[in-house]
């Protein structure tokens, strides 16, 4: 837990200085680390804000980019099922990648067992601790630095570090190359559309990569 | 934007957290997730990270045609890289930030 702990730590200081660095205030910096709680969608909302776009094209974004949280919360859905509407709304909102990741790696199979909610807790609570100490000394050392240092880039580069890990297999390098392009080319388009447009060629991308792949794969 | 729209992202990217990291534990089993709509929604994160990044590795603020002579570009390429050797979030960062800083007071 010690390395992932330090791993949460980083990542908070590093979305800490780039959320000091952007248009926000410091009261508002703090009010996003504790009420968003989400470092990849606080971290892609950052150019939006400063690029004034509008509000819905920075929700759908922040839609996009949390939607493997929702096949994480099918992944969880069986072993907290039983709970009341108000625990499961608070297990969802803690429900972040590590902890998912480390949750089914203790329990990869659904069995009754009375330590799923303890461990889930105690994991989830450690990770919004460290993640809002990180946070908060992130958005103070960013202040004792000059603007000029361009800390915020510091974010771009986090996101650099979540976005690889995802890239695991062809089709999905694939979907990504032809998702970088789009983006390329379709920048000049009005409410960051660029961003849907890429999202939609890089899932028709994937989808027939598969698909050729498992022909290939049957007929070899 | 103003102080208030500013206020106003942030609550609604809470909701956005609240829904959708609990999505299926607040709903119940009512909907399953269907395999091919699974598989679509692989590549969705990914693919909206790119076009966040893409943008501010590329272009300047002064221009949107593809610009690769800037500290963003090759700050941005030498953090790839150090991810790949390292496959750790701290070196890719901080080489990343390096060879930015470097670039960034040559081409000063």
């Amino acid at each position: 837990m010690s390395k992932a702990g330090f791993a949460i730590f980083t990542w908070a200081l590093v979305t800490g200085m780039a959320m000091a660095e952007s248009s926000l205030s410091t009261s508002q910096a703090i009010g996003m680390s504790f009420l968003v709680y989400a470092a990849s969608a606080q971290l892609a909302a950052l150019p939006l804000i400063a690029g004034d776009f509008p509000l819905w094209t920075i929700f759908v974004t922040a839609i996009i980019v949390n939607l493997r949280f929702v096949v994480f919360s099918a992944g969880i859905q069986p072993y907290f099922k039983n709970k009341s509407f108000w625990k499961r709304s608070v297990l969802g909102y803690l429900n972040g990648d590590l902890n998912f990741a480390l949750f089914m790696s203790r329990f990869p199979k659904y069995r009754k067992d009375p330590t799923h909610l303890p461990f889930f807790l105690g994991m989830s609570l450690t990770n919004w601790s460290i993640w809002q100490i990180g946070s908060l000394a992130g958005i103070f050392l960013a202040g004792a630095v000059p603007d000029s240092w361009g800390l915020g880039f510091a974010g771009t580069l986090a996101l650099i570090a979540i976005l690889l890990p995802m890239l695991d297999h062809l089709s999905a390098r694939l979907a990504a190359l032809s998702a970088l392009l789009v983006a390329l080319l379709a920048d000049g388009l009005p409410y960051k559309l660029s961003i849907v447009l890429a999202v939609i060629v890089a899932i028709l991308v994937g989808i027939m990569c598969d698909r050729f792949i498992k022909k290939e794969r049957s007929n070899a | 934007m103003s102080s208030f729209e500013i206020w106003a992202v942030i609550l609604g990217l809470t909701v956005v957290t609240f829904i959708t990291r609990g999505f299926f534990l607040l709903i119940g089993e009512r909907i399953e997730l269907s395999e091919t709509l699974q598989n679509a929604l692989r590549y969705a994160p990914a693919a909206a990270l790119i076009a966040i990044i893409a943008p501010e590795m590329f272009f300047t603020q002064a221009s949107s045609n593809v610009e690769i002579n800037s500290p963003y570009f090759w700050g941005g390429i030498c953090s790839i890289i150090a991810f790949w050797l390292s496959k750790s979030m701290l070196l890719t960062i901080i080489l990343g930030m390096l060879a930015f800083t470097v670039i960034r007071l040559v081409l000063a």
